[in-house]
């Protein structure tokens, strides 16, 4: 349970270092994106936002939970259960194939209309291949 | 694959949340091992068969041709 709670305790510490350091982050993006357009601000400010709500949300919570050791081990019991990990398992094997299925099919309708689109599903698609190809390789060689 | 976890705990009047702490998993992971919707690792099974006192074999039944 000690190792744990310093696997807690870093993440405590990541997210609280993205909440002290949102004015910087937000200084640093509007000097970045100053030239852009409204859409791309708008987007990079959008993002930017929703993570800071997540990170706040998540120090609150990794504060209690580091408080109460019932808490904790309530934690540690989620995370490791191993009926919980074989569901992420499966759910992230299915999503991957059938967003990949979708993405196929997207690309070959967006041809008729849009060769821009379409170029971009196919790109975003052979990247996932990629990066599928190059996990299946690592897992094959380390497991 | 089909086991005893049900028929034991209630034997040993454990509720299925403290057979769950027990073994460091939720409820959920319980139950569904209990209904046989969920095939529990060598681990859990070994815990699990430990908890119980019993061998995995006694605890699980193996059944040859579930996977064919």
């Amino acid at each position: 349970m000690e190792d744990f709670r310093k696997k807690v305790q870093t993440r405590l510490g990541i997210n609280s270092m993205l909440c002290l350091s949102s004015i910087a982050i937000y200084f640093a993006l509007t000097f970045l994106t100053k030239n852009a357009d409204e859409f791309a601000k708008g987007l990079s400010m959008g993002v930017f936002c929703g993570l800071e709500i997540v990170a706040v949300f998540n120090t609150i919570r990794l504060l209690i939970t580091l408080r109460s050791e019932e808490k904790l081990r309530e934690m540690y019991i989620k995370e490791n259960d191993e009926r919980i990990k074989a569901i992420e398992r499966m759910t992230a094997q299915k999503g991957f194939i059938i967003s990949i299925i979708g993405m196929a099919l997207g690309a070959i309708v967006a041809g008729f209309f849009d060769v821009r689109v379409c170029l971009a599903l196919v790109g975003a698609l052979f990247f996932s291949s990629v990066v599928t190809l190059c996990a299946r390789a690592y897992y094959n060689k380390n497991m | 694959m089909k086991n005893k976890i049900q028929e034991l705990r209630k034997a040993r009047k454990v509720t299925q949340q403290e057979l769950a702490d027990a073994l460091s998993v939720t409820r959920q992971t319980i139950i569904s091992l209990e209904n046989g919707k969920y095939n529990a690792s060598l681990t859990l099974a070994h815990k699990a068969a430990q908890f119980f006192g019993i061998s995995i074999e006694e605890l699980f039944i193996f059944e040859e041709d579930e996977n064919l």
